[in-house]
């Protein structure tokens, strides 16, 4: 296929996740949340760092299950049409990842929803823009979570199970784990390994980062080991480097099982 | 109109044969001093007051005489040396101080007031006491004072008082160790002075005490915290007032050590190590002051019945940084207080029978730590919110204290508001939970699980089912955010029934 040809499939496929997502109702929801959130925020917060932690909270919860649920939704919502979309002289892979930065691009518009309002309240616009552009990574990560869980799933049900279970896995599940073995002597005595695997986590890694940029927690708390002072040192590089890590992987991961799918 | 140019001419001459004259004057007193202590020109009132006999110009020129008596004072008193000044002056005379640097070092031995025109400065020579008060009843006000020692084990400071009832206002202190260094006095009133530490020494001095400095860039070297004097410094003194002050850059911005029945109110310490600092003290009161942006907003140590009420301590930030920090101190009483954006808001530990009543703990990392070995301490009608953990206990039993006072529990932002009766007061316990407990110190990176939903969630099954072998506190009667209006609103139909 041509680059012509390919950037016609792209254009084509974007329009339509596009006019898809106009109807979603996952998508709905979450601009109403978004707005709510935003307005909320300039209500509500006393000021510019507890708007931050506000946006953070709504970040952590609702921008990551709910850009999950638009990736199953895109992936799921065409199933029935697979055959017939899959004879399209169109990549798999391009297929994928227009879906990708359809989505993204949606989410990017909608949430300054969230974030406009905030400026309202008295944070600053280079700490807004910051906080933006995790957060939008962050629905980058769970976006193609949604659309590799999507594309795992034989059925829209399997798939948004799957979504969910991976979703509160990475939300609470990591974090008890981490929890209980931090009590055990053994993994006292590496504490980078425990540190490594908080590090892997996305939604660790923006919680962290958030934290520490709002300087909710002292910075000296958790530096201890070389591992996690370079983490605090570098916290938003990191969490820009994890997401944007995952995003690839399971775009990748989404488009190869799309091609099985096909087989 | 004639007689202003005869006046002008008179005064310019006479003022050079009197500039001679004082010379000489000062010259003889200093003579006569050192022969005899008891100096030939004391004033009863200020120390100018009383100048030698005039000269035959002078009595022939009565106009010119007003004018050059004008001339003459100031420029006798710019010529004495204030110490000088201060030894002739009248026990309770007042000295005014002209504008411009004044040397240091003073030693005040009488009552005396020592009052400084805009711009007058004492400057020490940055050895010793810059201002020593040996006397009761003096007063320092309006001046300027800086360049004193740098020695800690000398007690270097700019004032240096240990006379009674002496009082110290609207001076601005600054390039000394100790600031007001108060030593086995009573009843001293510092009362609305600046007072900033000094934070640097030159490269090129000779060394303060070894290990005082760290190289910098810009060629000075930093006077490290732990090696800086206290803004007010109080050892063994009774009944002080130290009200209005704005302290900053200093060791400790208020320091009291055996120092009893004394006052600390409205003011503002602010980058300093610890803003209050309060050893071996007894039935003090620290009220309404300010302690922001220092490693330690307050730290009340082994003292006994201190009121601390309606302070305001913020953001104290870093990693052993307090708001307030209460050790081993009993029977003292904690009320009003706002303790905002520290690392650790409250923090008590061996304490016994303290009172802690209507603070606002918010917005902090660790809202109130509380350990072991401490019984009968009643917490009642504080706020608790917004902190990233409510609790740290530590791992300890914290079971002897009351988390209520006669069914007055405190107001925590993350409990079950179930209130059916509508009194303002809890239906159900409120348990706090410290689920991270001695892992803090064992395993400081457990802080990356701060904030975490899993943590919060394990909180949130633990007010519904107490988790077996994790600490906690339980207060039984927890307040709904209504309760202060139902209370009014009670408070208000009581009296209108009345």
């Amino acid at each position: 296929m041509s680059l012509r040809s390919d950037m016609h499939v792209s254009r084509a496929v974007f329009r339509r996740e596009l006019r898809s997502v106009v109807i979603n109702r996952y998508f709905q929801v979450f601009s109403a949340l978004a707005l709510l959130g935003g307005v909320a925020a300039l209500l509500f917060a006393e000021d510019a760092n507890a708007t931050g932690f506000f946006i953070l909270q709504v970040a952590l919860y609702f921008v990551s299950l709910f850009s999950l649920l638009a990736g199953v939704s895109s992936a799921q919502g065409e199933r029935e049409e697979w055959p017939l979309l899959l004879s399209q002289p169109l990549r798999r892979r391009t297929f994928v990842i227009c879906k990708f930065f359809a989505l993204f691009s949606i989410f990017g518009s909608v949430l300054l929803l969230l974030f406009v309002p905030a400026f309202f309240a008295g944070a600053t616009l280079a700490s807004l823009a910051l906080l933006f552009s995790q957060t939008l990574l962050l629905a980058a990560a769970f976006v193609a979570l949604g659309l590799a869980c999507g594309f795992l799933a034989r059925d829209r049900a399997q798939a948004l199970i799957t979504a969910v279970s991976a979703w509160l896995l990475m939300l609470v599940g990591i974090d008890l784990v981490a929890l209980f073995a931090a009590r055990w002597p053994v993994l006292q005595r590496v504490p980078e390994i425990w540190t490594a695997c908080l590090m892997l986590n996305p939604l660790d890694a923006f919680r962290i980062e958030a934290l520490f940029a709002l300087q909710q927690i002292p910075a000296e708390a958790a530096g201890t080991t070389p591992l996690a002072a370079w983490w605090i040192a570098h916290a938003a590089l990191w969490f820009g480097f994890i997401a944007l890590v995952w995003a690839g992987a399971l775009t990748h991961f989404a488009s190869a099982r799309l091609k099985q799918w096909e087989g | 109109m004639t007689l202003a140019p005869v006046t002008l001419r008179s005064v310019l001459r006479l003022g050079v044969v009197r500039a001679v004259r004082a010379r000489y004057f000062l010259r003889s007193a200093r003579d006569s001093r050192a022969a005899n202590d008891d100096s030939p020109f004391v004033s009863r009132r200020v120390v100018s007051a009383r100048a030698p006999k005039h000269t035959r110009e002078v009595a022939c020129a009565p106009q010119a005489f007003a004018a050059l008596l004008l001339f003459s004072q100031p420029l006798l008193a710019a010529t004495l040396p204030l110490q000088q000044r201060i030894d002739a002056a009248a026990p309770h005379s007042t000295i005014r101080i002209e504008a411009g640097v004044h040397n240091g070092a003073l030693v005040i031995n009488k009552p005396l007031t020592l009052a400084g025109d805009a711009g007058a400065e004492i400057r020490g020579d940055h050895t010793g006491k810059v201002v020593t008060i040996a006397a009761n009843d003096v007063t320092l006000r309006d001046l300027r004072i800086t360049g004193s020692g740098l020695k800690l084990l000398e007690d270097d400071a700019a004032v240096f008082v240990t006379g009674n009832r002496v009082t110290i206002e609207h001076c601005v202190i600054a390039n000394s160790l100790h600031g007001v260094y108060l030593k086995k006095v009573s009843g001293a009133r510092v009362l609305e002075n600046r007072i900033q530490g000094k934070t640097t020494i030159p490269v090129s001095g000779e060394p303060v005490e070894k290990g005082v400095g760290q190289s910098t860039e810009n060629c000075d070297t930093a006077l490290l915290n732990n090696w800086r004097g206290n803004g007010v410094h109080q050892w063994n003194c009774d009944g002080n007032l130290i009200r209005g002050n704005d302290i900053s850059d200093t060791r400790d911005g208020i320091y009291f050590s055996f120092t009893n029945n004394s006052r600390a109110e409205n003011n503002y310490v602010h980058q300093t190590r610890y803003g209050l600092h309060y050893m071996y003290s007894d039935t003090n009161a620290v009220v309404n002051n300010t302690f922001s942006d220092n490693a330690a907003g307050g730290a009340i140590m082994f003292s006994k019945e201190a009121l601390v009420r309606g302070n305001r301590f913020l953001s104290n930030r870093g990693q052993r940084a307090y708001g307030l920090i209460v050790q081993s101190s009993d029977r003292c009483r904690f009320e009003d207080n706002v303790v905002e954006k520290d690392a650790v808001g409250l923090s008590f530990n061996q304490c016994n029978g303290n009172e802690i009543a209507r603070n606002r703990v918010c917005d902090n990392y660790i809202g109130l730590k509380f350990a072991a070995n401490q019984d009968s301490n009643q917490f009642t009608e504080n706020v608790f919110a917004g902190n990233l953990h409510t609790v740290e206990t530590g791992g300890s039993d914290i079971e002897q204290n009351a988390w209520a006072v006669n069914g007055v529990g405190n107001l925590w932002d993350n409990g079950a508001e179930i209130d059916l009766n509508h009194d303002g007061i809890g239906d159900l316990p409120h348990r706090e939970v410290d689920l991270f407990g001695l892992l803090r110190r064992n395993f400081p990176p457990i802080a990356f699980l701060s904030g975490s939903p899993a943590v919060k969630l394990l909180q949130f099954a633990n007010q519904r089912a107490q988790i077996p072998g994790v600490s906690s506190i339980e207060d039984p009667a927890p307040l709904t955010r209504e309760f202060w209006k139902i209370r009014a609103r009670r408070a208000s139909t009581a009296a209108g029934a009345r």
